[in-house]
């Protein structure tokens, strides 16, 4: 008796049985040889049919219908992907996780059964048969693809080297936008700062100016009061005169709230006074010491300063007041005259006037 | 960019055709685009909508057209946004929109059919009768058996650095149905066609031995060897 059959033998002989369509290497030949050992060994038929049993629970693995989702599943767009071979970083655990689940195992195998390119002649009959497989619609369509699609920058220049459409692309647009924005804020704040600091010179040197002016006309008022001093001025002066640089406004004042008896007294201060001159005539000898204030008809005190009365100012019983000229307004003021005591100034005049330009 | 004469589309391969028609208002280039991918829409339309139970050739032509102005709409985008890792990904890449255009079109109409966001009453006491193949019953614990009876065999035949891999394509192979060729079209397989036919021989013939052997013979082994009890079989 010939030996026993082998393996390839029995893979013959049980494919044989479940698909005769199936290409195999098990020839009429052999199919022949191994069916006669077979029904006259029982060892190799008890063995065969051991071995188809197996096969037969091996097929019972794939289930008749898809079981329920469970809460592991992905989505069923996964199973598309994966049978499309669109591969992600997740789609390893995907296909180990199909096999171990009767849900998501018959969507892969449906995907790859729809995605597979062979076709069966029913199939390649109905796309042939379809409106869309007629060149006229598939011309209409590719009309209209190309009629959808909007590219301003292919529309307008169809010929664009690579580089400059890279160069116009949007981003690139819109970030050069960016920056040129940038330098025009830049450049228009430098611009407001250089302005600003221009101005701010010029203010400082107006300040330096008016500064040298004061100085000059303290300057002038001290050599007035050293002069006035050293000379009689109880003479009324009425129109301005010069005193080396500066002109002088002159005014002589009596006593008293006088606007309810004589009037009040007008100084006409002319353009370009700079240094206005009181003379006030005093009721009795003025003290050693004596205060001068200068108030608005508010009260508000614009002017002051303390002096020593110069022997001639006793004898005459007068004193003199220099007042820069740009603080007198037009507007009405009160001179008010106090003599130093012991403890502080008492108030021994008032002399009030009105300023006219 | 250089302009080619429309009976040179056909030449072209399919990134520089995606990237012409994405970039250029050539009407040529997209009827080189239909015809080259007209087959491969309607296969997928024809099979996804036959699953949703409408095989019409009227529904099978919208559909197609549905999927050209999807992959056109909003400029290009969806094609703009696809990145050419390899020729072939694209091809996977209108698959997956076809398919996802055919669910959508089925999905919207089953919920206009069915009325969107309209609630159903339910009895109190109504309750649901469990299915055959549901957890718990007799038949999901015989199949449980079978599976665990099944890996325990597999563990015996698969060895060696790639026991995972090989237990996958059995399960592959066996449980979800695929071909050796859909299998080795898989990722994270790495072997041909041949490959996975070659492996797959060889582990269903030894398990078919394993699951071969008598019980009777299998105590005589484990009697022989002093080993412990056997565990419980079910064939």
């Amino acid at each position: 008796m010939e030996s026993h059959l082998n393996d390839d033998q029995i893979d013959g002989l049980l494919r044989l049985d479940r698909s005769e369509n199936e290409e195999s290497t098990f020839d009429r030949k052999a199919q022949e040889i191994a069916l006669t050992h077979l029904n006259a060994c029982e060892i190799c038929h008890a063995r065969v049919r051991e071995q188809e049993r197996a096969m037969e629970r091996l097929a019972l693995l794939k289930p008749n219908a898809p079981g329920a989702p469970s809460p592991q599943c992905p989505p069923d767009i996964v199973w598309i992907e994966v049978a499309a071979g669109i591969t992600t970083e997740n789609s390893d655990n995907y296909v180990n996780h199909a096999v171990q689940c009767d849900h998501c195992g018959p969507l892969l195998r449906e995907a790859i059964a729809d995605f597979a390119e062979e076709l069966t002649p029913e199939e390649e009959a109905r796309i042939a048969n379809l409106s869309s497989s007629a060149a006229g619609w598939q011309t209409k369509i590719a009309a209209r693809l190309c009629g959808a699609q909007v590219s301003p920058q292919i529309a307008f220049f169809p010929t664009l080297p690579s580089w400059l459409a890279t160069l116009l692309a949007p981003s690139r647009l819109a970030f050069a936008g960016a920056l040129i924005g940038l330098v025009v804020l830049g450049v228009r704040d430098y611009r407001r700062t250089a302005y600003l600091s221009a101005q701010n010179l010029q203010a400082t040197a107006d300040i330096d100016h008016l500064m040298q002016d004061v100085v000059q006309q303290r300057t002038n008022i001290a050599e007035l009061t050293a002069e006035l001093n050293r000379t009689d001025t109880s003479a009324t002066l009425s129109a301005p005169q010069r005193k080396g640089d500066a002109q002088i406004a002159a005014l002589v004042l009596d006593p008293g709230l006088t606007r309810g008896i004589g009037g009040l007294k007008h100084l006409e201060v002319p353009p370009g006074a700079e240094i206005v001159k009181i003379t006030l005539h005093l009721v009795g000898t003025p003290a050693s010491v004596v205060r001068e204030d200068l108030l608005t008809v508010y009260g508000q005190k614009i002017w002051t300063q303390e002096l020593r009365p110069s022997d001639s100012e006793k004898t005459s019983k007068s004193l003199t007041l220099l007042v820069p000229g740009y603080l007198l307004t037009p507007d009405n003021y009160q001179i008010v005259l106090s003599h130093e005591l012991s403890g502080g100034f008492e108030q021994v005049a008032t002399y009030t006037f009105r300023v006219d330009r | 960019m250089r302009r080619i004469p429309v009976a040179k589309y056909s030449n072209i391969s399919t990134e520089e055709l995606v990237q012409r028609c994405s970039t250029l208002r050539d009407v040529a280039a997209w009827e080189e685009f239909v015809q080259r991918f007209h087959r491969l829409i309607a296969t997928v339309v024809l099979r996804t909508a036959a699953r949703w139970g409408d095989c019409s050739n009227q529904t099978a032509d919208d559909l197609i057209q549905e999927t050209y102005l999807k992959l056109c709409g909003n400029n290009c985008r969806i094609i703009k946004e696809f990145e050419h890792r390899q020729p072939e990904a694209f091809v996977g890449y209108v698959k997956v929109i076809t398919a996802n255009v055919v669910h959508d079109h089925f999905k919207a109409l089953n919920s206009k059919r069915r009325g969107a966001n309209q609630v159903a009453g339910m009895a109190e006491d109504f309750v649901p009768v469990a299915g055959d193949d549901s957890a718990g019953s007799a038949k999901a614990i015989e199949r449980a058996v079978l599976l665990e009876e099944i890996q325990r065999q597999l563990d015996r035949c698969v060895s060696g650095a790639d026991r995972d891999r090989n237990s996958r394509i059995f399960w592959l192979y066996f449980r979800v149905g695929l071909s050796a060729g859909a299998i080795a079209a898989l990722p994270g397989i790495g072997l041909t066609t041949k490959g996975v036919e070659s492996l797959i021989l060889r582990i269903t013939r030894e398990l078919r031995e394993r699951m071969a052997i008598p019980k009777s013979r299998l105590r005589e082994d484990l009697k022989g060897s002093g080993e412990g009890i056997l565990s419980a079989e079910s064939f």
